[in-house]
């Protein structure tokens, strides 16, 4: 097992290498000079050339590449070019911010989406199977940007019992710890603190959850479908043990594993792309810094967010891979 | 052995959501009663929540008390006012700083800030300041010449050790380190005397402006690097935190030398998206926000629980032409375009927010001339024009239009459409075309026959436009070549007696206007500021800089 996640992050090494060199040479393909931004509507010609030439862009694209992973080697993620912050720090400020979401959002789409595949499974074209997957396909469907300004105009404005946006009120007291405002509340016992920040999680991460959760549910169900139609279920229900039993000690074990392989990738996928949560909820996460850093052609910002996010995505394709194992024991990584 | 595990699994997690749920649906029972009105709920819940959590720092004694939230689509980039270069940064700063200048509230005029008053020597070089007595940085340190000259020393002398960053504005407004300021002198504790090297007609405007406030030198020197997260000047607010991307918090600072504000707390939150920002202010958990949707405007002017707050005409929006393209070299076809123009026609598409202009000043400015006609729509005219010009069938040219939304030209695909119909009209066939704006503005300079453009001073003084514009013959402003003009916007720029400069940028706007140097078309607002109702004493700047100091809530 070791062996093999040793070898998997070898592995790691070209697929990161590749992300790198795709990205960089992309994003300056997209039209738009980072210098003329930062100039203003009243720059010069000069004063743009004058820009570029510190930002070091008017050199070569394959010098500045180089010189680019070289200083990511030595751990370097570099500067934004619109706010000279560095760009780790930026990162750790605002990455546990989108894994709070990321996380809350998954283990309500995991808890729900799970349940729901397996009832519609077991009951297969009844009403109830009906219903979920209508709603599943609904859930995949409809726009976030729609389904979250709804939420919080009918939550937040004409209810008012969530509040609409930012991961806490503006009046409420928390020391920073970990960054994890949930996980700080709880260490500092700042109750009221915790209630608001569980409080401004709810919308979003409901919002969040509902692609993932609908794509869990169907593939939950497609999945127990086919299994029931394998001989040891049908071997398991001729002993007469109860349906539930059948469902849940066999036929769920090897239903699971498209089902974990799918939340792996989901978790990447909504870690890395809530943007447009991100923005709705005013969440200050990576997601919405990316999109403003593509907008801007904040182009350090974007070429290592890019790279972390290939990171996360490989990161959890490893971490399903060595679930199989767990929930496989034919499977064996040698 | 194993699927017990599992189950277990499964079931855990269940539990912790069930618990989440729980912590999250009774809470808000909890806080509900305490709201009265639906309007103010918000604002008071998260106080009451304060209180009850921990002691605040800020200050025991009522003067009004509360907490005022503003919202903007972006986040400061610094809160050091000597770095501020972007729009962001300044509507932080200028609730916690102050310069020797100030404009006053709601106008674009210059009055004194930490300056009681000055006196400027004849030739326009030397500029004596007398300091307000008794006002104290929020960290305690007092006021006085020295502060002032620990400042200016900062921003001017590239060898002084408190001058880390970039000092972008006094390099571009001074013209490098040290520029044109050659000295600052202390003469007691509270005179101070600038010296500059040649005349200056903007120096009071400029230094109204963000990056001139003055702050602590205590402050500066404990900790250069970081100054800019932790500022501290002498406004009526002082710092208290920011979260980045999120919020900076400010409170009343209780030694303030002037009026006391009337909010404990001061917060300037960012909500990128405008819909959720308009949604923030509905369910009352902002108090006011910046940049509504057009169509949010005309939702808010229906709705009793809002106010609409319209910032001033004050960026213009104009079509440009290389004067040394034929036929655009024909002041009669520069007329001939200004007449086919159909402005009232393009009004539906900003939505109330602009009028037809005529020049490079709006009215807001002291610089506009109100004897210019406006610029009739005149298709015949324009024919005429055309015809005596030698093209009485019209002619065919490029027309590049902006790929990004400003306010003097908020939907440029479309203002473009209407005008090149407008043009074909009278017979001149433009191909329209659009490039990325960074681009756009590199290529105006030379490749560009005809396009539009715009802009708006980003100082209380009109050279910051029309000196850019007028001031030299450049590819990018279209090789416009009247030295008659130039020597007027240079005279205007080394005077410091605005009435006589006045004077002069009006002679130049006659000028410009009869050679049609560049076509006006909008003087468009600043943009608009929505509102909870309650909210007075807001008044709006056309520089995008509001001051929270003078805001109350009246029910």
């Amino acid at each position: 097992m070791l062996k093999f996640i040793i070898g998997r992050l070898i592995e790691m090494v070209p697929v990161l290498i590749g992300i790198s060199i795709l990205v960089f040479f992309f994003i300056h393909l997209i039209p738009g000079d980072p210098a003329a931004i930062i100039a203003g509507d009243f720059a010069t010609p000069e004063s743009i050339a004058d820009i570029r030439s510190n930002l070091g862009l008017d050199e070569p694209l394959p010098v500045q590449y180089f010189r680019y992973m070289g200083r990511l080697l030595r751990g370097d993620m570099g500067r934004s070019i619109h706010t000279s912050n560095p760009i780790a720090q930026e990162l750790l400020q605002r990455l546990p911010a989108s894994i709070e979401l990321a996380v809350s959002a998954m283990l309500i789409a995991i808890l729900i989406g799970i349940p729901a595949g397996i009832v519609s499974a077991m009951r297969r074209s009844s009403i109830l199977d009906t219903l979920t997957m209508t709603g599943a396909l609904i859930g995949v469907s409809v726009p976030i940007y729609v389904l979250g300004l709804v939420a919080v105009w009918f939550f937040a404005v004409q209810l008012r019992i969530l509040p609409p946006g930012s991961r806490i009120g503006p009046d409420i007291e928390l020391q920073n710890i970990t960054g994890f405002f949930v996980l700080d509340s709880i260490l500092t016992r700042n109750w009221n603190a915790l209630v608001d920040v569980l409080k401004h999680l709810v919308i979003p991460a409901v919002v969040l959850c509902t692609v993932p959760m609908a794509i869990i549910a169907r593939i939950t169900r497609s999945s127990l479908l086919e299994v029931f139609s394998q001989d040891y279920v049908r071997t398991a229900r001729g002993k007469g043990l109860s349906e539930t039993r059948v469902v849940i000690r066999h036929a769920l074990k090897n239903g699971m594993l498209p089902v974990i392989t799918i939340i792996g990738l989901q978790f990447g996928v909504i870690l890395s792309g809530a943007v447009l949560t991100e923005t709705i909820f005013s969440w200050p996460g990576i997601g919405r810094w990316v999109y403003e850093a593509i907008q801007k052609r904040d182009y350090p910002i974007v070429q290592g967010m890019t790279l972390f996010i290939g990171f996360v995505f490989v990161m959890s394709s490893l971490i399903v891979d060595a679930f199989y194992t767990w929930l496989d024991p034919r499977v064996r990584y040698d | 052995m194993r699927p017990r595990i599992h189950i277990w699994a499964f079931l855990v997690p269940i539990l912790v959501l069930a618990g989440l749920i729980a912590c999250a649906g009774t809470p808000a029972q909890v806080t509900q009663p305490t709201q009265a009105p639906a309007s103010t709920a918000a604002a008071v819940e998260p106080t009451q929540v304060t209180a009850t959590s921990e002691p605040s720092s800020s200050t025991g004694e009522n003067k009004g008390g509360g907490t005022f939230i503003f919202a903007r689509a972006g986040d400061a980039i610094t809160l050091d006012p000597s770095q501020t270069k972007e729009n962001e940064s300044e509507t932080r700063v200028v609730q916690m700083f102050e310069g020797l200048v100030s404009v006053k509230p709601g106008t674009t005029e210059l009055v004194p800030g930490l300056a009681k008053d000055w006196q400027v020597s004849e030739d326009g070089k030397t500029w004596t300041f007398h300091l307000r007595e008794g006002v104290k940085f929020h960290d305690g340190t007092p006021f006085n010449a020295d502060a002032v000259k620990f400042n200016f020393d900062r921003m001017r002398l590239s060898d002084n050790p408190y001058h880390i960053g970039e000092f972008n504005v006094w390099k571009n407004m001074m013209g490098g380190f040290p520029g044109v300021m050659s000295d600052v002198k202390v003469i007691d504790e509270y005179t101070v005397e600038f010296t500059l090297e040649q005349a200056m007609g903007p120096f009071l405007a400029y230094l109204a402006g963000p990056a001139f406030l003055l702050s602590s030198p205590t402050a500066i020197q404990a900790d250069p690097e970081n100054y800019f997260k932790n500022p501290v000047g002498t406004g009526p607010y002082k710092f208290v935190e920011w979260v980045q991307g999120d919020r900076v918090v400010m409170e009343r600072f209780d030694d303030y030398w002037g009026e006391a504000p009337a909010f404990d707390r001061a917060i300037i939150r960012v909500i990128p998206d405008s819909t959720a920002r308009f949604l923030e202010l509905k369910a009352g958990t902002i108090h006011a926000m910046d940049d509504p949707n057009p169509d949010d405007i005309e939702l808010a002017k229906s709705d009793s629980d809002l106010q609409v707050l319209l910032r001033d005409y004050w960026p213009v929006g104009t079509i440009n032409v290389d004067h040394t393209i034929k036929p655009l070299d024909d002041v009669r076809v520069r007329w001939a375009i200004a007449h086919a123009i159909d402005r009232e026609g393009l009004m539906p598409l900003y939505n109330g927010m602009a009028i037809p202009g005529n020049q490079a000043q709006t009215p807001a400015s002291w610089a506009y001339n109100p004897d210019l006609a406006p610029i009739e729509y005149n298709p015949e005219k324009a024919k005429q024009l055309l015809a005596d010009a030698g093209y009485p069938d019209g002619f065919e040219m490029d027309f590049w239009y902006m790929p990004v939304a400003r306010p003097y030209y908020p939907k440029p695909a479309e203002i473009a459409q209407k005008m090149a119909a407008d043009l074909a009209a009278v017979g001149i066939k433009v191909n329209l075309k659009t490039e990325d704006w960074g681009a756009y503005m590199n290529d105006r300079a030379g490749k560009f026959p005809m396009w539009m453009f715009g802009g708006w001073a980003s100082v209380m003084d009109p050279s910051w436009l029309i000196y850019v514009y007028y001031g030299n013959k450049t590819a990018q402003e279209g090789n416009y070549d009247n030295a008659e003009v130039r020597d007027l916007m240079n005279k205007a720029q080394y005077s410091v007696d605005q009435e006589e400069r006045a004077k002069l940028y009006q002679q130049a706007a006659k000028l410009t206007y009869d050679d049609m140097a560049r076509i006006p078309v909008v003087f468009a607002r600043a943009g608009a500021i929505l509102a909870n109702a309650k909210v007075k004493g807001f008044p709006t700047s056309v520089l995008r800089q509001e001051r929270i100091a003078t805001a109350r809530f009246e029910e």
